[in-house]
């Protein structure tokens, strides 16, 4: 391994040896070691963002050839960084794990990082796995944090359940399509497939199967069942993790997949895509207009904003690559906003109805314009980040000439308006006779709170910048 | 400039909800300060104005790579709508002087209505526009909320219309976007450009009809026209001013700028449907005006009248009907800021809307009496009134293009003759009831009404000075038709 190849894998070294460091400081015989985890984790963090930045404009191939760091790569990385911080930053204030920061959750976290930094650069299925389970695992403990807390257990469980499932739908894949093509690296399987001891059958058989996996994993109909219980039992610096950046990373394994994958694979593969977004569309928003707890409304949103992405990947062109992409990322930025205006008041809201939420805007009025902004966002409103994904999606499957899945997306986007609506019109009505001094949130929420708001409204209205990558 | 004219609003909106939020009082002024200097900008702009064509263009790239460009420019169509929009907001914030001393949101919120409305009529490019149009729904949505439960669900109605029809207007956008770049090669969103696209007789309908739903929903035309009673009813008085005095003609707005240029085979093929439409709808909202007892709900049903009449004006697509058309805009959004603020001035005095238990108002309150009668005079389409120069500009243009619509729509004009006396007889005339005493109107109430009768009395007595300079725009939107 040259010096140029540990660079250009720096930023995956310092979040792996990092946490390998933040668990053996939680057994330093030293008072307040939590809090020196805890900040270590953090300074961990910065350095592999500056570090994902600084190396913009390298590229090259790292594990033999299984992982593929360009600028795709990097880029995630950042956000993940990013992310990853902001969810650690909630952490202090979420008014359900506050107390219970130990270096085991510092170090689950990073884990997670590590897991979606793999993921989002393997061009090698195994690679992938890896990854897939790397992220995988650590999120059991973490959904289940603090177990008391009611529907944690629950939640946890599920979700370790059906990642078990996914796993092995995942790996019997890799074995057709192994068998199909005699190789699992993404690069030689076009040829692999097309040559003489070739299965062409077998390995589109293998690949629905992945897909299988990776549907879990994106919560795509009909594998998104778990995603309301996990939402709600996880707590919300959690599922602000899993939520927001947790999702990218399956996204961009997929757009690699989709893009390298052999054409006579693609014609199938991108109808199922095509059937699996439209479902999603329909189901998830469907789903969503009849929930009264907030965090269950936000995990089938999420589920119908997949179902958008998808559509945009099943067009099988650049462009429709570009906005699937672009979706990822302001699909995590609106989300981390919601999440941390909900982390910020979540010492008020009992059970998490929408009830509960009643009249939050005379109270904190600050919180409350950062979650019209976020919620504006998810609906797709201009001029923020969630209306410019929306129309690069809907400007790919036009030029592709697919009016149909055009047509499902503007109506699902419509109808989307109703629940988020419904959830601001609680925010924001007056209440009588409630006259408390409005709190401040604390410093880091509001910092997350606020460049998350920035960043919504930036990347939307900056587009050409990001779109650009 | 027009940025100006634009973001000024938005931002002063936002900044004196921000600061300002515990010092109410200060916050009013503030905020009728910004009114004033944006009917300020609007008359400089008048000044300065070109007759034909675009002025006052703004270009800056905004994302090359896809064809949007931050693009704003005038024409006198658009200066005279925004002139109006800025005097009626003016009025709006007048009328909500008592309310905006609880409330610092509430100026705010509709001055970032007045901002995005001016984007409206600005944009240049396709995206921008509804980037503007979608935003104008936002602030208002918030202010028609806030009465309580039924407000609630007639404002979510409101809203879930016009998304609807804008989710639509955004697919139209972007067929159009994406047949101009196939046939020309160049992939971009300017209006200019994408006035030349070529297009099949049927494609064009599609798209049309794509556009129109918006634009329908906004006005609100027979029979998307669902929303406006309740929500209109519902809103306070300023709110409803807003709505129906700048927001409505944003939706008539919309289809002379890009419906009939854009697809004037598509409008050839639907203008029998649409004069139809718009003649049915004058009527109709007119009988529904007619046995309504609460005054506001007659008030939006003659505002939904009086728009069929535009929608047939738009649809007879000739050079009488198109003058008209926007006279009558001119003169309706006057009108309903003066009787809407009626009905703010009846509620602040804490009466009900009931007709049945109004009765005798003119005996107390004289002044508000003689200005009510103005403005409802204008709306009935009384000569030397503003309404009238339009009503009866579109009435003869109508009947050129189609006899049965435009004699049909004449009964509209009888029809508010009826409901319009209806209600003031109702309220205004008769026996006093008992009740809490009647102040008559202050100084800042008669300032309103008054300027707001005197503006309808100049129009209706000159208007050319806005005809006038119309004359190139309509002479060439009607050449478009055959």
């Amino acid at each position: 391994m040259s010096p140029a190849d540990l660079l250009l894998l720096s930023p995956y070294l310092v979040i792996g040896l990092g946490a390998i460091a933040v668990l053996l400081i939680g057994v330093l015989p030293v008072p307040g070691r939590q809090q020196w985890a805890y900040g270590v984790t953090l300074l961990l963090l910065v350095v592999s963002f500056a570090l994902s930045l600084g190396l913009w404009g390298h590229s090259g191939s790292a594990m033999d050839g299984g992982l593929r760091i360009d600028a795709l790569t990097l880029g995630f990385n950042a956000l993940s960084s990013a992310g990853a911080f902001a969810a650690m930053l909630l952490a202090r204030d979420s008014a359900a794990i506050r107390d219970e920061i130990s270096e085991a959750f510092c170090a689950l976290v990073l884990f997670t990082l590590l897991g979606m930094y793999i993921l989002a650069a393997a061009t090698d299925l195994l690679a992938a796995f890896l990854g897939l389970e790397l992220i995988a695992v650590p999120l059991f403990g973490m959904i289940a944090w603090q177990p008391g807390r009611r529907g944690a257990i629950e939640g946890g469980l599920k979700y370790a359940v059906l990642s078990g499932v996914a796993a092995a739908f995942w790996l019997y894949g890799l074995a057709l399509i192994y068998g199909g093509a005699g190789t699992l690296d993404l690069g030689p399987l076009n040829q692999g497939v097309s040559g003489p001891r070739g299965l062409p059958l077998l390995t589109l058989a293998g690949f629905f199967l992945l897909l299988v996996g990776i549907g879990f994993e994106l919560a795509l109909v009909p594998f998104h069942m778990w995603v309301a219980d996990v939402y709600e039992g996880a707590p919300l610096p959690v599922t602000a993790l899993l939520g927001t950046v947790v999702k990218v990373a399956p996204l961009i394994f997929l757009v690699r997949l989709v893009s390298e994958v052999p054409p006579s694979v693609l014609e199938n593969l991108a109808q199922i895509l095509a059937m699996l977004g439209l479902l999603g569309m329909v189901v998830g928003n469907l789903l969503a207009l009849r929930q009264e707890k907030v965090m269950r409304l936000l995990g089938y949103s999420t589920v119908a904003h997949f179902g958008y992405v998808l559509a945009s990947l099943s067009c099988a062109s650049e462009a429709g690559y570009h906005a699937a992409i672009y979706y990822g990322l302001a699909y995590s930025v609106m989300n981390m906003t919601v999440f941390a205006v909900l982390t910020a008041l979540s010492g008020e809201t009992g059970e998490g109805r929408i009830s509960d939420y009643r009249g939050m805007a005379g109270r904190h009025p600050w919180l409350a314009m950062a979650m019209a902004v976020g919620v504006l966002s998810l609906a797709g409103l201009p001029p923020t980040v969630g209306f410019f994904a929306k129309l690069f999606v809907l400007t790919a499957l036009m030029q592709d000439g697919n009016l149909t899945l055009a047509i499902v997306l503007v109506l699902a986007t419509a109808t989307s308006f109703f629940y988020y609506l419904r959830l601001l019109l609680a925010f924001f009505q007056a209440e009588e006779g409630q006259e408390s001094a409005p709190t401040r949130p604390a410093l880091a929420t509001s910092f997350v709170t606020g460049t998350s708001v920035a960043l919504t409204l930036g990347v939307g209205i900056w587009s050409g910048f990001f779109f650009g990558i | 400039m027009l940025s100006l004219l634009i973001f000024f609003p938005i931002v002063w909106g936002f900044l004196t909800w921000s600061l300002l939020r515990r010092c109410a009082l200060s916050a009013r002024w503030t905020v009728l300060t910004v009114a004033l200097i944006e009917v300020a900008l609007c008359l400089v702009l008048w000044s300065s104005a070109d007759t034909s064509g675009f002025f006052a263009q703004v270009q800056i790239p905004w994302l090359p790579a896809l064809g949007m460009h931050y693009q704003l420019g005038m024409d006198r169509l658009s200066l005279e709508l925004a002139l109006l929009t800025s005097v009626v907001t003016l009025g709006a914030l007048l009328v909500a002087w008592e309310t905006a001393a609880n409330e610092p949101a509430f100026g705010a919120l509709i001055l970032i209505t007045e901002g995005a409305i001016m984007g409206v009529l600005t944009a240049l490019d396709l995206v921008l526009f509804y980037v503007f149009w979608e935003l104008m729904i936002v602030p208002i949505f918030f202010l028609a909320a806030r009465r309580g439960a039924e407000a609630r669900r007639a404002a979510m109605r409101f809203f879930l219309f016009t998304i609807v029809g804008s989710v639509l207007l955004l697919v139209s956008i972007l067929v159009l976007y994406l047949l101009h770049g196939q046939a020309t090669g160049n992939y971009t969103f300017d209006y200019l450009a994408l006035l030349h696209t070529p297009l099949g007789a049927r494609t064009s309908l599609w798209l049309m009809l794509g556009m129109l739903a918006a634009f329908a929903v906004k006005i609100p035309m027979f029979p998307l026209h669902l929303w406006a009673p309740d929500t209109y009813s519902r809103a306070e008085a300023p709110v409803s001013i807003m709505l129906a005095g700048a927001m409505a003609n944003m939706g008539a707005y919309g289809v002379l700028r890009f419906c009939l240029p854009l697809f004037p085979e598509g409008v050839q093929t639907f203008a029998p449907l649409g004069m139809a439409l718009g003649a049915v709808g004058v009527v109709y909202a007119g009988l529904l005006a007619l046995v309504e007892n609460d005054l506001k709900r007659v008030i939006a049903y003659s505002s939904i009248s009086h728009m069929g009449l535009v929608v047939l004006g738009l649809f007879a697509w000739q050079r009488q009907a198109l003058d008209g058309v926007v006279i009558l805009l001119l003169a309706h959004g006057l009108g309903e800021l003066g009787l809407f603020a009626v009905t703010g001035w009846i509620e602040a005095r804490g009466r009900s809307m009931d007709l049945d238990r109004m009765g005798g108002w003119f005996r107390p309150m004289p002044r508000m009496g003689i200005l009510f009668l103005i403005c409802l005079l204008a709306g009935v389409g009384l000569p030397g009134l503003a309404n009238f120069v339009g009503e009866f500009l579109i009435l003869a243009g109508s009947v050129q293009s189609s006899l049965v619509w435009g004699a049909i729509a004449t009964l509209g004009v009888l029809i508010s003759v009826m409901y319009f006396l209806r209600a003031y007889e109702r309220s205004m005339l008769g026996p006093l009831r008992e009740g809490p005493p009647l102040p008559d109107l202050g100084i800042r109430e008669t300032l309103v009404m008054g300027v707001t009768a005197l503006l309808l009395l100049g129009l209706g007595l000159y208007p050319q000075a806005f005809l006038s300079p119309l004359g190139p725009l309509t002479t060439s939107l009607a050449q478009m038709h055959s």
